[in-house]
């Protein structure tokens, strides 16, 4: 459903997307990668707003040179959502089916109630937005996204910053809309994908790691993560010798997450989804350091 | 759309233009004016209503340009709506303005009248084309500072497009204002949508 080949994107003092390729089909796609690797540029291109530096990028079959045509069906839900403030919840939703062409007042109506449903914010509906929390704004623009009915729907980062429970239902509802859309999730939170996406890409520096099935990508670390409980007074030497992943305290101990290769010490254990993406940028990061 | 418009266009800008028009009689007489008197508040104060609302017209889109540009709507339609209200705001300040002087014994003219609009609306939207492409202060100090060049210069560097040029030649001396205001409008309108294509 969508083709990514070969693009890359320079600014003035930086080229943020290198020979970057992809194939997106239907279903929840996960776009991780750390902050500053290139997510927000890559979705901005699919969405049409920022055009290529040179490679194709097509859309439903149609190049994203077609605006008209892509911005009919593409939706995005930027990562610095905000809207007019003094507008109420109910007219923000209006006012953007007008914008999306919707000119019968009464299907706007129907429309807009119906997805403020979905996103639970109809007991918000007279509210003004500049009153909504963080996570309340960010579904009131799901909810805006969603007015055109759109195939394809790009989401930046829109689980940051957010407590659990609104993390939860964002995730949700996305993975709701999934089961008719292509939704492409960008996010720098591992669990977010971990919880919601099969497949994923990883991008760092304007490349892409790894582009596939997610059980494929945990695979990779199969063998790699061990636990091993030491004393607090080891684990500086284990911080130097090893990438750890997580410490937790343990009674007199430090449970200890890291990763290695044919070690004599620790258990060795299933990784998980961000094992797995730690252990790819720490080779990553290897790779980059001059012999 | 034009509910949205006018729900959009609810800013401090606009607030203010209608606060110093407002408190203008108290700090200016306005009673008993000869058509020049009026010729002269006009083209020095009356056009600051215009310096006000218009520069800031369209700056709230670039901050939600992502969520409003995606959409397959037609912005520049958008743009010449809410100008359209913008311009009649600004009308309907000044035509506050003539009534109370009216009402105290000046004399009025409507050609004055249509001059002091197009003038306000002029000065406006240079202010906006620079905001467009700059930031919102940077519309505001050209505005201003076309104003204030014109004002200390008389209008010497600034030809044709003087702001003060009513007394001496009449509402034909803002036709080349008038020119300008809608090839400003009209370039906007094509950047307006061709954000969309």
């Amino acid at each position: 459903m969508i083709k990514i080949d070969n693009v890359h994107k320079k600014y003035k003092l930086t080229h943020a997307l290198k020979g970057v390729s992809l194939e997106i089909e239907k279903g929840m796609y996960g776009l991780l990668g750390p902050n500053g690797a290139g997510k927000t540029t890559l979705m901005r291109m699919i969405m049409g707003l920022n055009p290529p530096t040179s490679g194709h990028v097509e859309v439903l079959g149609q190049p994203i040179s077609q605006i008209k045509a892509l911005r009919e069906v593409v939706s995005y839900l930027p990562q610095e959502y905000s809207f007019y403030n003094k507008m109420t919840v109910y007219e923000a939703m209006d006012y953007m089916a007008i914008l999306c062409n919707i000119k019968d007042k009464k299907e706007r109506r129907k429309k807009s109630i119906e997805l403020l449903k979905l996103v639970n914010l109809i007991g918000e509906k007279h509210k003004k937005v500049k009153s909504l929390s963080g996570g309340m704004k960010r579904r009131l623009g799901l909810a805006q996204s969603l007015i055109k009915e759109p195939k394809v729907l790009i989401v930046d980062e829109p689980t940051a910053g957010l407590d659990p429970e609104e993390r939860l239902r964002i995730r949700n509802l996305l993975t709701n809309l999934a089961k008719d859309i292509v939704v492409i999730f960008s996010t720098h939170i591992v669990e977010d994908i971990a919880y919601s996406c099969d497949q994923l890409a990883i991008i760092s520096e304007g490349h892409i790691l790894y582009a596939g099935k997610k059980d494929n990508f945990i695979k990779q670390a199969d063998q790699m993560v061990w636990v091993d409980d030491v004393c607090p007074c080891d684990v500086e030497a284990i911080r130097d010798q090893y990438h750890v992943i997580s410490m937790t305290p343990n009674k007199d101990k430090v449970s200890i997450r890291f990763i290695g290769e044919n070690l004599d010490r620790g258990q060795r254990v299933n990784p998980t989804l961000e094992d797995a993406y730690m252990s790819l940028m720490k080779r990553e990061n290897n790779d980059q350091i001059p012999a | 759309m034009i509910k949205y418009q006018l729900k959009i266009l609810n800013k401090a800008s606009v607030w203010l233009a209608c606060l110093i028009c407002i408190l203008f009689p108290f700090f200016f007489s306005l009673k008993y004016l000869n058509l020049g008197e009026l010729t002269l508040y006009g083209e020095k104060y009356f056009i600051i209503i215009g310096m006000i609302i218009l520069p800031d017209l369209m700056v709230t889109e670039i901050e939600l340009s992502d969520v409003i540009y995606q959409t397959p709507s037609i912005h520049s339609k958008t743009f010449i709506i809410r100008l359209f209200i913008a311009v009649i705001i600004i009308g309907v300040l000044l035509m506050g303005l003539f009534l109370y002087a009216g009402m105290n014994h000046s004399e009025l003219s409507i050609d004055l009248f249509i001059a002091i609009l197009i003038t306000s609306t002029f000065v406006g939207l240079l202010g906006l084309v620079m905001a467009q492409f700059t930031n919102q202060a940077s519309g505001f100090l050209l505005t201003f500072s076309y104003y204030t060049l014109d004002l200390m210069t008389k209008g010497r560097y600034f030809s044709v497009f003087t702001l003060r040029s009513f007394e001496s030649g009449g509402l034909e001396s803002k036709m080349p204002l008038l020119v300008a205001s809608l090839s400003i409008v009209c370039f906007l309108a094509c950047y307006f949508y061709r954000l969309r294509k």
